[in-house]
């Protein structure tokens, strides 16, 4: 059984200006001890896709679809059943750098407080168990005693993480881990996540606007743009070679690792991303994408097998041609690839057939 | 916080000229532009501002007393409010004659509270100029020039900040003696500290914005800087801030007169309150004495609470929605 | 954090603004002494005749008055001793009552201490309950009616609203007779030393008690509200929730006590505000406390008696301000430390 499977999950969150789907039909499966990168520029739904893990959504947001976790469906849980698998079967290490920690409260009293929610231990077993935890990832345990405004950037990722391992989750998801720290750091950071992961045998929803970062720490990639999947499979592959013209808008953007210069500035992708109340017609990428045809505005493609176990959300891909998605210029790929290509992990190959999905 | 009603005078120069009334002659001044993207703004703000229900409310109410505190004399006599003339019995309840009763000589209550509003308007008017001229003068200064003029400037406003504002009013009232203009005074000498520190937030954020260094290096003396880039944008922040002013000052100048520190020869809201309360309306239970004049500075007070609140959400975006 | 080496005492941050913080203080109160000292000085010509302006005062009292300033001797002089006199705790003879003004004021304070100290405990634990429960459920019904209860208590003036709590339940309306007192600490002839006294004091403080408490419930409701409302957008609530945590607590542990933060200062710096409503509600309740006298001797009026209890509130509000800033620094480890 997938420890995690999402199925044609929908979040639409109530506004005062009209209701904005910010997911949009999103299927997604992870086994235990896999990693899966969830890449996507901002207002792409991938953070709602880690809220909704946890169903951490805005009271009054409506949602369609089933997020089993564990077999079990959480959109539906009752709130009691919610609150113990939150952090017990799936913890989040959220954007620890900036406000995901209580500055009033020592840190340590903020792991401590997670563990005495979901285990009756003492109060020193718990101590003892938080300096365990910030030894675990690289702090002293007299750290527990110390404010978040007394640590670094890197420091409070570091006691985020120490957080979510508290009640010993199979999974962790990371939401933007090493946005707003140095490049340093954000290469330790995930050093330090991926050697957790193998220690522990977690498995790792990793989401980053960063695609250099996933194709280096993840197994598999999905690609998310205006709340769907445009494109899935084994990293290295939709890294170096993009099915999907966004995907390679993405990876030209971060040709390595922290380079902040390139990040301003992505290659080939003119325009802003749509706004989700308003999305364009048919492939709702098409106003920006560098190879959209004359059906682009009038078809929203589904995700089709693109070959190397992937599939992508193209219509280049559908009809059979996705090299066309590569060789328009002015950005050949290949020019800006990363040094360090990542990992090559088993992307399972799923038969050939598209998964069919409704168009709502 | 910005104002994005107001654009940056050297920033947004493209867009105006596209827009510039015809009426104006043909080789614009820069400082003509400024002035019409200026009006744009305006009105902008105030097709904004109309939507704001609670704000029109506010509107609607504000514009009731003034109109009738101006029509005053239209619509009740002056003669009506001496005492010698006075031709009711004192202290009568609610009748045909007199809708609100009488006081303790025989007044009309209702001609007493019409009139009244033109001194609580006034004063409340008065003081919150004075108290904004002095909250602007001292904020502009401090922030523009910064330094020890800061440092002594905030000091001083901290000063005022601290003094617990009632005791302090009275004993300036008490030695300036009880008169219109000196109530009217000592409310703004005492109620600026909160402007001067809001104008001074938003001098500093402005004077260390790019163009300002610009303007300054092109050889802009300070004159022109306050002028010309400092005073446009915090304009609409002393505006929203007045109106709040206003509403402290009405209530100021109802406890001071309460207290019997008010204009003896004129009839206010609180010299109304002050005469019902020590002539005993309230222990012979004379609510009709006491009821109006109460519910006139509530309603005038609330009217400019909402005007301000609404004036906030169009001026800063970032509280809409609060 | 080590705040001294070996050779030179280097201050924290922590101490330094500290330090600034008392030097502000201290430089806040001799404000308070200069201005009064000049206050019946600047004005133009005599200042004892300018103190008993257009009012019939003995010629006698004039020469004490004048003798008291001390004028004739040179400004500097003056000061020194108005100096010397005030932190000797000699603040004068009053005009009203022919004693020292130092005295009047003791036998009024604790009147004061009470009235003020009990409506600000209640007003502050229903309006920060308010302001919290309109903010968590926010729109809500109870949100509303709150919010525009309060709206409309910020609008009037507080001794108005006691004269109309005063008709209701002290005099009376129509057939419905009254049902607390109209005025005063006590009735006449009741020991205080004993229940029946506690108990008639109690009766006696209802009503002035009730109406301090309404008008400033409405302001820390506000405050409170607000301060919790910026505060549940914090991303640090989301984690909270994510840990399993029911809303209620991420409420009580997280939410409340950083919202709470900004409310404690207000509610110190709201002394100058709180003391502003004394005196008025004093004087309608006839409440033989500090503000009634701030009426009477006004009324009289009573100059050194008006500036003794002046140089008193402004003392106790500086003296609250400087507390609200330690405790700050105490609650937010934000300064504490940094």
């Amino acid at each position: 059984m997938a420890l995690l499977a999402v199925n044609d999950l929908t979040v639409i969150y109530p506004a005062r200006a009209g209701a904005v789907p910010a997911v949009r039909g999103v299927d997604l499966t992870l086994e235990p001890g896999e990693t899966l990168g969830l890449a996507g520029g901002s207002g792409c739904g991938k953070s709602t896709m880690a809220a909704a893990v946890l169903r951490l959504l805005p009271p009054g947001t409506r949602t369609s679809g089933t997020v089993l976790l564990e077999g079990e469906d959480v959109l539906t849980m009752r709130p009691g059943r919610l609150r113990a698998v939150r952090w017990t079967e799936a913890a989040v290490v959220f954007q620890g750098a900036m406000h995901a920690l209580n500055p009033v409260r020592r840190v340590g009293d903020q792991i401590a407080e997670a563990i005495h929610l979901h285990d009756k231990v003492s109060d020193k077993r718990a101590a003892t168990r938080v300096g365990e935890l910030l030894e675990q990832v690289g702090l002293p345990a007299r750290r527990a005693s110390s404010y978040p405004h007394e640590l670094s950037g890197g420091q409070r990722q570091r006691v985020m993480i120490a957080m979510a391992l508290a009640c010993s989750p199979r999974l962790l998801i990371a939401d933007e881990p090493t946005t707003a720290l140095d490049v340093m750091v954000q290469a330790q950071v995930l050093t330090l996540l991926e050697e957790l992961r193998r220690e522990l045998g977690l498995a790792l929803l990793l989401i980053t606007h960063d695609l250099s970062v996933l194709a280096s720490t993840c197994e598999r990639i999905a690609v998310m743009y205006a709340g769907r999947i445009v494109e899935e499979g084994p990293a290295a592959k939709v890294f170096e070679a993009p099915a999907h013209p966004y995907t390679r808008a993405l990876a030209e953007a971060f040709p390595t690792i922290g380079d902040r210069a390139s990040r301003r500035n992505p290659h080939g992708l003119g325009g802003d991303p749509p706004d989700p109340r308003d999305l364009p017609s048919g492939c709702p990428f098409h106003p920006r994408c560098p190879v959209s045809i004359a059906v682009c505005p009038t078809l929203e493609v589904e995700l089709w097998p693109a070959g190397d176990g992937r599939r992508a959300a193209c219509v280049h891909v559908r009809d059979g041609h996705p090299e066309l998605v590569r060789q328009v210029p002015p950005h050949p790929v290949g020019e800006d690839a990363p040094a360090h290509p990542g990992p090559e992990g088993s992307g399972e190959p799923r038969g050939g057939a598209p998964v069919r999905r409704g168009m709502s | 916080m910005t104002q994005p009603t107001i654009e940056e005078p050297l920033g947004g120069a493209p867009h105006a000229d596209t827009t510039v009334p015809p009426s104006l002659p043909p080789q614009l001044s820069p400082r003509a532009i400024s002035r019409a993207r200026r009006r744009q703004a305006a009105a902008r703000a105030w097709q904004e501002y109309r939507r704001n229900s609670i704000g029109m409310v506010g509107l609607a109410i504000l514009v009731l007393f003034v109109a009738m505190a101006v029509f005053a004399p239209l619509l009740v006599p002056e003669s009506e409010l001496d005492v010698t003339k006075a031709t009711g019995a004192p202290f009568s309840p609610p009748s045909a004659e007199f809708p609100l009763g009488t006081d303790e000589s025989g007044r009309s209550v209702l001609a007493l509270t019409i009139w009244g509003s033109r001194v609580s308007l006034l004063v409340g008017f008065l003081a919150s100029v004075i108290s904004v001229v002095i909250g602007s003068v001292v904020g502009i200064a401090a922030g523009h020039f910064g330094r020890w003029t800061d440092s002594l400037l905030m000091r001083v406003t901290d000063w005022f900040l601290v003094i617990p504002f009632l005791p302090l009013a009275i004993v300036l009232a008490t030695v300036l003696g009880p008169s219109l203009a000196n109530i009217a005074f000592v409310i703004g000498i005492t109620s600026w500290p909160g402007t001067a520190r809001i104008v001074r937030a938003q001098a500093l954020a402005v004077t260390s914005r790019p163009y300002i260094e610009r303007a300054r290096a092109l050889g802009a003396g300070d004159w022109h800087l306050i002028t010309r880039h400092i005073l446009p944008n915090v304009v609409p922040l002393i505006f929203a801030n007045t109106v709040l002013i206003v509403a402290v000052a009405i209530l100021s100048e109802t406890t001071l007169a309460f207290l019997g520190l008010g204009d003896p020869l004129r009839v206010s809201w609180g010299s109304m309150l002050d005469a019902a309360f020590t002539q005993g309306a309230a222990s012979i239970g004379a609510w009709w004495y006491l009821v109006p004049p109460g519910v006139a500075i509530l309603l005038v007070v609330l009217a400019f609470t909402m005007i301000g609140q609404a004036l906030e959400s169009v001026l800063n975006p970032r509280l809409r929605g609060r | 954090m080590a705040a001294t080496s070996t050779r030179t005492f280097r201050p924290s941050a922590g101490q330094r603004r500290l330090g600034a913080k008392l030097i502000g203080a201290a430089l806040s109160l001799a404000f308070v002494l200069v201005f009064n000292f000049f206050l019946f000085r600047v004005l133009p010509g005599d200042p004892a005749k300018n103190l008993t302006r257009n009012r019939l005062v003995p010629a006698e009292q004039v020469e004490v008055l004048r003798e008291s300033f001390g004028l004739g001797k040179p400004l500097p002089q003056q000061f020194a001793q108005y100096v010397r006199d005030t932190l000797s705790g000699d603040l004068g003879i009053s005009y009203k009552f022919r004693r020292p003004v130092s005295e009047v004021i003791a036998e009024r304070i604790w009147p004061t201490v009470l009235l003020l100290g009990l409506s600000t405990l209640l007003s502050t634990a229903i309006g920060l309950w308010i302001g919290i429960r309109g903010a968590w459920r926010r729109n809500s019904v109870f949100d509303r009616v709150s919010l525009g209860a309060s709206l409309a208590l910020y609008a009037m003036p507080e001794f108005w609203l006691g004269i109309m709590l005063l008709i209701a339940f002290g005099v009376g309306v129509g057939p419905l007779p009254g049902l607390f007192p109209t005025g005063g600490l006590s009735s006449p002839d009741t020991e205080l030393a004993s229940l029946a006294g506690v108990a008639d004091v109690a009766r006696h403080l209802f009503l002035p008690c009730l109406t301090l408490t309404l008008a400033y419930i409405a302001e820390y409701a506000l405050v409170m509200r607000s301060s919790l409302l910026d505060e549940l957008t914090e991303d640090y609530l989301t984690t909270a929730r994510a840990k399993g945590l029911r809303d209620a607590l991420v409420l009580r542990r997280h939410a409340v006590p950083n919202a709470l933060l900004p409310t404690t200062t207000l509610i110190f710096l709201n002394l100058g505000f709180i003391v502003s409503g004394a005196i008025t509600i004093e004087t309608v309740y006839s409440w033989p406390g500090l503000g009634l006298l701030s009426y009477e001797a006004l009324r009289t009026p009573d100059y050194p008696l008006l500036q003794g209890v002046f140089l008193l509130f402004s003392a106790a509000v500086i003296i609250a301000n400087l507390i609200a800033d330690l405790l700050y620094a105490y609650l937010d480890p934000r300064v504490r430390t940094g």
